[in-house]
């Protein structure tokens, strides 16, 4: 146990945690260096390290900020490392070039090789940097409660076609205009029932009734576990109309 | 790697010709064409090897002097997301294939 009221204590470390630094060159000094940070998260990070390790988190000169700290965890390490992608920006120090994190937004040539088992984002390391915009939500495949439903969407489909087109006549002239309607229509209102992370596309055949016969199919490559199509056909005496939403989940 | 239009559609016209040809309509025929024409489609964009999901719709139609109008619309990304759509036609049939490719 290191001696919490010396300054310059050094903990003795445990293989594991050496191991661990040198895969994500992680630094809990960073923190400390940004003048951008609120220091709320630098304060409940630092309790959360004192309570889990007892290993005390306190500002140091950049001298002793080349002495390896053994992180907490490794689970806490990627937090940490997430939450430096997002804060970090301030480049003039050198100890932020020459201490790699797993993602950075400047990166340094020598900082790829300890962290390229890491990507928490999902994008391969060795894209350009780039803007990080949203936060990770870690998340590989839609909540249960949020997936393509068919059976209830083909309902939505069926009324909104019966309600829709009715009596309607068909004409040459307004066909097409009531097809891009259609489409739209059925857009939207599939998009209000709002599933988060899903791609909708909506595609409507109107056609005139007529003694001719009419074969419409579609096959897809996609997820069979996340993605799904609905169907609705609707006829009156003039016209036909199909429609097709399909949904596809996006990560 | 983004969607390309102009390879999309050389693959559809391709698989429509070689599937349907100069073929007069034939109402046995159809299920079959609408079939072959879609699945050679969606075989020759996945050996593209590109990351996308695909979406490949046939509409296959006698020609009787019956009007037909077709529209999509998508919920996507502009940037990452396209689709093609390519009108076919012989003496006796009307083709309409679209393809939506969307990115991972």
């Amino acid at each position: 146990m290191p001696d919490s009221t010396s300054s310059t204590a050094k903990t003795p470390l445990h293989p594991m945690f050496e191991k661990v630094i040198l895969e994500t060159g992680l630094q809990l000094k960073m923190t400390t260096h940004h003048a951008s940070l609120s220091h709320d998260p630098v304060d409940q990070f630092g309790e959360t390290l004192r309570s889990e390790q007892g290993v005390q988190l306190k500002s140091r000169g950049a001298k002793d900020l080349r002495k390896p700290r053994p992180p907490p965890l490794v689970v806490k390490g990627a937090e940490l490392s997430r939450r430096n992608s997002m804060l970090s920006v301030n480049l003039s120090s050198p100890f932020l070039r020459r201490e790699s994190l797993t993602i950075t937004k400047h990166p340094s040539p020598g900082a790829w090789v300890h962290s390229s088992r890491l990507s928490f984002s999902g994008l391969p390391i060795h894209q350009p940097p780039r803007e990080i915009r949203l936060e990770n939500t870690y998340k590989t495949g839609p909540d249960d409660s949020c997936r393509f439903d068919a059976n209830h969407i083909q309902q939505i489909l069926q009324s909104t076609l019966d309600g829709f087109l009715g009596d309607a006549l068909y004409s040459a002239a307004a066909g097409g205009q009531l097809s891009r309607t259609l489409s739209e229509r059925l857009r939207s209102q599939i998009r209000d029932i709002s599933l988060p992370r899903y791609k909708l596309i909506s595609f409507v055949v109107v056609g005139q009734c007529s003694n001719h016969d009419l074969q419409v199919a579609s096959r897809c490559l996609w997820d069979t576990q996340t993605d799904s199509s609905a169907v609705a056909v609707f006829q009156n005496s003039s016209l036909f109309a199909v429609a097709i939403i399909y949904g596809v989940y996006f990560e | 790697t983004a969607f390309v239009v102009e390879d999309i559609s050389n693959i559809i016209k391709e698989a429509v010709d070689t599937t349907i040809g100069s073929s007069p309509f034939q109402t046995a025929r159809v299920n079959a064409w609408t079939s072959a024409v879609v699945e050679t489609c969606l075989s020759q964009l996945a050996k593209l090897g590109k990351p996308f999901k695909y979406i490949v719709t046939c509409i296959v139609m006698q020609k009787n002097g019956a009007g037909l109008h077709a529209a999509s619309s998508c919920f996507w990304d502009n940037t990452t997301d396209g689709s093609c759509t390519l009108r076919w036609e012989n003496k006796t049939t009307y083709c309409i294939v679209s393809v939506f490719g969307l990115g991972l």
